[in-house]
């Protein structure tokens, strides 16, 4: 009874109650968007593979989102050094697993126990918190280029090192993007940013077209389908599928591009079955519920005391927005096509459980707030 | 907020700015995408994902006069793919190699020559490919349609004719009513997957196939076969090199029966010499000989030039005629009119046309419809050849007289009988009885048609009496059956080759028709170059009207001596279903892997879906076109009703899953 008590009175049941409306929408439209790739893929016998693994993500997941909400977060900045060197580690381990397996497709997963977790998202969480703490205990230190500033961002480098060579550039990308904007609200000179940024841009874009790929998404999102018809073919189904919805959509579950046409419906492109079930109306439903997250986000950093839950928070906020409105962008063909998902809605291994542990991290911090507040300082008091 | 967070608070609303902005910007592109541009990219979405299928509609069969059908359609089975789209065209190849028996370069190069939709084989029977079927090959379309099966092979395959393998009739009945039997295809939209499979939901529009007609012809089935097989033991007897055989109404023109010899089978026509595919009945025209001499008999008695019991000398078998001899087969001295068509007696009959005169004689020999067509529904007929009385020269009336000159079709021949035996009415002959639509209603019919009166009844009559005088004591013996009065005559014709009449090839005929009294039946057959001894039109013809005037009236009670004019053959209704053997043919799923071919036509069939997941068995039942209602959940573990069991589509089907 008191943990139900500690939820409903002391954490910011709006940001709650968002998670929670975003999960289900995403639990539905995974399965509309699903099923015909799930008969394909099992010869007809059944439509919920997916539907089923995701179930029981979402139940890991929300298991592990409480289990974060019941501990002061504060006690991230003593493991955050730990949690930065594990994350790197699993890195290491994912790519080294692969070579020695020699397997040649991209070194993203790491199996453990019948469950595949992808190691970057691991890492960009351990990122976000690393820098909260670092910027929360050496205040000062930040506007320092050698004893801060370069720490920072030779941490970042490692880490998106190690995520490029999988390959994974986009997730490497992301990352560098979180940490960047989390170095800049910290108070970062904009001098050494300026710079930073201008020198990772020389190193990233040669890296970025390297492969071969990679040039022919971006040469197709400038040039239109004369680049390469199999790269814009993912992009010209996507249009179709929100075109074809329309303002109202044609009604859940009647979507015809989600059957084989496009390619994966139900990860990177569940957006454009949203526009193509729900019309103009689901797909601004769903970005408005994005920023409403956020703006409680924002809201929770407001209102947190110390320096560590305010730039958690923020990071966290802009994390989720971020992978959000990115998908977003691919899907309408604003930007080249990457492969980052859409936060509780598309299908992913370890992204939804990342997800629901950073927003148990964002419900803590509000909870700690209410808790000073109501004077009655950090206690749950769950053990009776 | 807190003091802690005004530090951040300026770099904080710059990123919120940035976020509320790409908000709006993407909010902006997705109106654009949606709601601007919706119409165009709708139309686009739709045409991909949806397909118009060919609902073929099932070919309408063809009957006999009783409604025994002559003609079926059966299930066959088309295996097909994309080449582009096969993965390994080796292994495909080795595998179907493996399957038909052809060798494996075969398929190979069928592969590798198209890239678009190809056949691999066409039109197999179940049986062989049903192991094809229990193990189908990624990539291969496997297609079910109706094929043409003769039930009867060779009996009749000259009349009905074959189809193509799209079911396109070629020759005989096949193509002449090609139009009514095809019917009309149907289609239906359904949508289809990314990778062209149909999906079983189905909000799009369709057209239900009209299926073809049904036509019936006045073909006797049992007449047909008799007089088939009577042809082959007579032409294996005779050692002929070809025969021909019709039996037809006298008194409605109907065609009854009509072959020639060599014959093929409809199902394998490939297999045999594209002359084997003529009806030669009708296209093939020949010398007739002595069954011609009706014509000048019938002249004389018209115009009444010679009494019935005048006598003729005949010239003890050889006479000169306009500077040319001509000998009797037999010497014969004085005859009676009646005994030179008796005898068949040449210099006799020269001389009776002699005094008939050129010109009345071209005139009923054109009055009998000789040298035209007879406009019987059947593409390819000839007409025969009777030179104009301008053309003829001194000897010519002479020769037409007996039957030289000029060349006639065995349905000519058979048509002018049938004149005397009906007293004296030119009919039109009838092939087809009606043409009936799918609903049973008969949209076409032949009545019978009188084309002219030939003369009057008493001339027919007299005639008859020496026609039956011929088959009783004269050259026709061999056709005599005991108990009844047929009346014929023989016709022993000197084939014309090289300019010349030939001493060692003849055609051998015989026309005619009883009962005497009450024509019902009227037949006429031919042997071409039999061999010596049974070239004679009584030893080599004759005998087939015997046996098969035999064996009809042993089969059939409506052929009496007697006719009651008021007490008409009671007609068996005809069979207008269109009942095919695929309803027997067990129907199997196959959607596993196969595309969906339209299935629903054929498979009244309740399929076995024990043991199927839910969602696989509504997909099978669905196809069919039944309602399903079920219980439980899981695997189906029991069917209602029992699998084999023939249902009527839209009937409800219950499962129960456990």
């Amino acid at each position: 009874m008191k943990y139900i008590d500690v939820i409903t009175k002391k954490y910011d049941h709006y940001l709650l109650g968002g998670v929670v409306l975003l999960c289900v929408i995403g639990t539905v439209m995974l399965f509309s968007a699903s099923n015909s790739i799930s008969l394909d893929q099992s010869q007809r016998a059944t439509a919920t593979i997916y539907l089923q693994a995701h179930l029981k993500r979402l139940l890991i997941g929300i298991f592990f989102m409480f289990t974060v909400m019941i501990f002061d977060y504060r006690n991230l900045k003593n493991i955050s050094k730990y949690l930065l060197i594990g994350s790197i580690a699993l890195l290491l381990a994912t790519k080294i697993s692969y070579w020695i397996q020699g397997n040649n497709s991209p070194a993203r997963w790491l199996y453990i126990g019948g469950f595949s977790i992808q190691t970057s998202d691991i890492a960009r969480l351990s990122i976000i918190i690393y820098i909260a703490t670092f910027i929360d205990q050496y205040r000062e230190k930040i506007k320092d280029f050698y004893n801060g500033f370069a720490i920072l961002i030779c941490i970042l480098a490692i880490t998106m090192g190690l995520i490029v060579i999988q390959p994974d550039f986009s997730s490497a990308a992301m990352i560098g993007l979180i940490g960047f904007m989390m170095l800049f609200i910290g108070g970062a000179k904009i001098s050494h940013l300026t710079a930073t940024g201008a020198v990772s841009l020389l190193v990233l874009v040669p890296i970025m077209l390297m492969k071969p790929y990679r040039l022919q998404r971006v040469l197709t999102f400038f040039y239109g389908e004369s680049a390469g018809i199999q790269e814009s073919y993912q992009i010209k189904q996507s249009l179709i599928s929100l075109g074809n919805g329309g303002f109202l959509g044609l009604g859940l579950g009647n979507s015809l591009g989600k059957n084989l046409f496009l390619p994966t419906p139900h990860t990177d492109f569940i957006f454009a079955i949203i526009g193509e079930e729900l019309g103009l109306l689901g797909t601004v439903f769903i970005l408005s519920a994005f920023v409403f997250i956020f703006q409680r986000g924002i809201k929770i950093a407001k209102e947190s005391t110390d320096t560590f839950g305010i730039l958690l928070a923020i990071g966290i906020s802009f994390n989720f927005i971020l992978y959000g409105f990115i998908n977003a962008a691919v899907v309408t063909g604003v930007v080249p096509t990457t492969g980052l998902p859409m936060p509780f809605i598309s299908y992913g291994g370890s992204g939804l459980l990342i997800n629901l542990v950073s927003m148990g991290i964002l419900l803590n911090i509000s909870q700690a707030k209410r808790s000073l507040v109501h004077k009655s300082g950090w206690s749950p008091r769950v053990y009776g | 907020m807190t003091k802690n967070y005004l530090k951040f608070r300026s770099r904080i609303l710059l990123i919120i700015s940035l976020i509320l902005f790409s908000w709006i910007g993407l909010s902006i592109r997705l109106f654009q995408v949606q709601v601007i541009n919706g119409a165009k990219y709708r139309e686009l979405g739709f045409k991909q994902a949806q397909a118009q299928m060919p609902l073929p509609a099932v070919r309408g069969n063809i009957y006999d006069h009783n409604s025994k059908p002559l003609t079926r359609n059966i299930i066959k089975y088309s295996f097909a793919t994309y080449p582009a789209k096969v993965s390994s065209k080796n292994k495909l190849a080795n595998k179907l190699s493996d399957y038909f028996g052809r060798s494996s370069k075969y398929y190979k190069e069928k592969l590798e020559k198209n890239k678009n939709f190809t056949y691999l084989e066409r039109n197999l029977s179940k049986k062989e490919s049903e192991f094809l079927l229990e193990d189908l090959p990624e990539g291969l379309i496997v297609e079910r349609d109706s094929r043409r099966f003769y039930p009867n092979g060779n009996i009749a395959s000259q009349l009905i004719g074959y189809t193509d393998p799209d079911n396109f009739g070629l020759t005989g009945i096949e193509k002449q009513f090609n139009d009514y039997l095809t019917g009309s295809s149907g289609w239906v939209v359904r949508q289809i997957s990314g990778k062209g499979n149909a999906l079983p939901n189905n909000r799009f529009p369709s057209k239900a196939p009209i299926d073809g007609n049904n036509v019936q012809l006045t073909i006797d089935l049992d007449y047909q076969v008799v007089l088939q097989e009577e042809l082959y033991r007579r032409v294996n007897e005779t050692e002929a090199s070809s025969a021909m055989g019709i039996l037809i109404n006298p008194q409605t023109g109907a065609i009854l029966a009509m072959a020639s010899l060599p014959d093929f089978d409809s199902n394998y026509p490939s297999k045999y010499s594209m002359e084997f595919h003529k009806n030669r009945v009708l296209t093939d025209q020949f010398e007739p000989g002595s069954t011609f001499k009706f014509v000048a008999a019938a002249a004389a008695l018209k115009h009444q030039l010679v009494d019935l019991n005048e006598e003729f000398f005949c010239e003890n078998g050889q006479f000169t005629f306009a500077g040319e001899v001509v000998n009797d087969h037999e010497d014969y001295g004085l005859l009676t009119f009646p005994q030179i068509i008796e005898n068949s007696s040449n210099v006799g009959i020269i001389k009776i046309a002699d005094r008939i005169g050129r010109k009345r004689l071209y005139r009923t020999c054109r009055d009998f419809g000789f040298g035209m067509p007879t406009n019987i529904s059947f593409a390819g007929e000839s007409s025969g050849t009777l030179h104009h009385i301008t053309k003829w020269s001194g000897f010519s009336i002479a020769s037409v007289s007996m039957g030289q000159e000029i060349a006639v079709t065995t349905l000519q021949l058979a048509m002018a009988y049938a004149a005397i035996a009906n007293g004296g009415f030119l009919m039109k002959p009838l092939l087809v009885k009606q043409i009936i639509d799918n609903n049973g209603k008969s949209i076409y019919t032949e009545a019978p048609e009188v084309l002219r009166k030939v003369s009057d009844s008493k001339v027919m009559k007299d005639l008859t009496k020496m026609l039956t005088r011929v088959v009783e004591t004269g050259t026709g013996t061999n056709a005599y059956l005991p108990g009844w009065s047929i009346a014929g005559k023989t016709g022993t014709a000197e084939k014309f080759i090289d300019g010349e009449y030939s001493k060692t090839k003849y055609i051998s005929n015989f026309a005619g028709f009883f009962p005497a009294e009450n024509p019902q039946i009227v037949g006429v057959f031919v042997l071409n170059e039999p061999k010596y001894g049974f070239h004679w039109g009584g030893i080599g013809a004759a005998p087939i009207f015997h046996r098969v005037a035999k064996r009809i009236i042993n089969m059939d009670d409506s052929i009496q001596i007697l006719k009651d004019k008021y007490k008409k053959k009671k007609e068996p209704l005809m069979m207008v279903d269109n009942f095919n053997e695929s309803n027997k043919v067990q129907f199997k799923p196959l959607f596993a892997k196969a595309a969906y071919v339209n299935m629903n036509q054929y498979s009244n069939l309740m399929p076995d879906v024990r043991g199927m997941s839910l969602l696989k068995a509504k997909d099978v039942l669905r196809q069919i076109g039944y309602k399903i209602k079920f219980s439980g959940s899981g695997q189906v573990a029991w069917q209602s009703p029992k699998p084999g069991t023939g249902l009527i589509e839209g009937s409800v089907c219950t499962i129960g899953l456990q």
